[in-house]
């Protein structure tokens, strides 16, 4: 599992709100080509996002379990290419006036049965840095957003 | 929206009702209400399924996502029941001491208005509704105890013998 954390200059609400909206996604993230909402009550989320990577543009079939300032928890029945398994969640937690959010993944890699152990432990390193790469930067763009102005 | 809730205790351990909730060949071997079921996607923590179920009578075609966290399970239908705007819920699970547990099925639900049914008469069919929904969880949870019941009096019997 990777897991990395920032703490955004807000309120829990308005924090929380950033990230549960599926709309609010294309317009903090540069890499978010189209978010199609398949399914949204509020609480429960079915989406395709289409995000661009160095290789051409990945839509991912994404659910997600959302618990008001708690949690928002997800999965990806349809992950991204090279990937047999994607999971996680987003917590919350209020510090007064600042909000930590933490976004933890598990996954498991799509490779071929032949490959030797030390070329599973490279791919799974090479995919950890690079995941743990996009989750930094997300977060990073989600707390300017919701900083500007400050 | 109506809000339902079903709760039983049962002399059956936390964990076994647990995972009977989650396996979905185990639950329509207890639920015979379940005829048919495909599994899309299930990594023990989450589930994609669809599923045929028989209710009064007619075939509902339903697609479930579920959510397993500690004794959970909470769930919701993108493609809900046919006469059902929205449907979404929660199998809550608590020890009640040595291999007994209290299930709780909670339901959030909103029915469809059919054309030209009036408030009244909409009014009416959400009270049956409501009524005939709470007796059908109440007959999955007496399904369980019943399913686990001759089991652990079978182990009991053995021990004895």
């Amino acid at each position: 599992m990777i897991s990395e954390s920032v703490v955004i200059d807000r309120l829990i609400d308005p924090v929380f709100a950033a990230f549960a909206e599926l709309e609010n996604w294309p317009i903090v993230l540069p890499d978010v080509l189209g978010v199609e909402t398949l399914y949204d009550s509020g609480r429960h989320q079915e989406f395709l996002m289409t995000v661009e990577r160095p290789n051409g543009a990945e839509t991912i079939r994404g659910i997600r379990f959302c618990k008001t300032n708690e949690r928002i928890e997800l999965f990806q029945p349809q992950p991204p290419p090279g990937f047999r398994r994607m999971s996680g969640k987003w917590t919350f937690e209020s510090n007064r006036r600042s909000t930590t959010v933490t976004a933890d993944r598990s996954f498991e890699l799509d490779l071929p049965p032949s490959i030797s152990s030390e070329q599973k432990t490279n791919a799974y390193d090479t995919a950890r840095q690079k995941l743990s790469g996009y989750l930094r930067k997300n977060l990073e763009l989600f707390r300017a957003s919701l900083e500007i102005g400050t | 929206m109506t809000v339902l809730q079903v709760q039983k205790a049962m002399d059956v351990p936390i964990k076994t009702l647990c995972d009977a909730l989650w396996n979905i060949q185990q639950l329509q071997r207890i639920w015979e209400p379940i005829t048919q079921f495909s599994v899309e996607y299930d990594d023990g923590i989450h589930q994609e399924c669809t599923m045929q179920v028989e209710r009064n009578a007619q075939i509902e075609k339903i697609r479930i996502i579920r959510f397993r966290c500690d004794w959970e399970i909470l769930f919701f239908n993108p493609d809900p029941p046919p006469m059902m705007r929205f449907h979404h819920g929660v199998w809550r699970l608590q020890p009640l001491g040595t291999g007994c547990s209290l299930v709780v099925a909670e339901r959030e639900y909103e029915l469809l208005l059919l054309p030209e049914e009036s408030i009244e008469e909409f009014g009416l069919r959400q009270e049956q509704f409501q009524l005939s929904f709470r007796k059908r969880l109440s007959l999955m949870l007496a399904r369980f105890e019943a399913y686990y019941a001759p089991a652990q009096e079978a182990v009991h019997v053995t021990t004895v013998a």
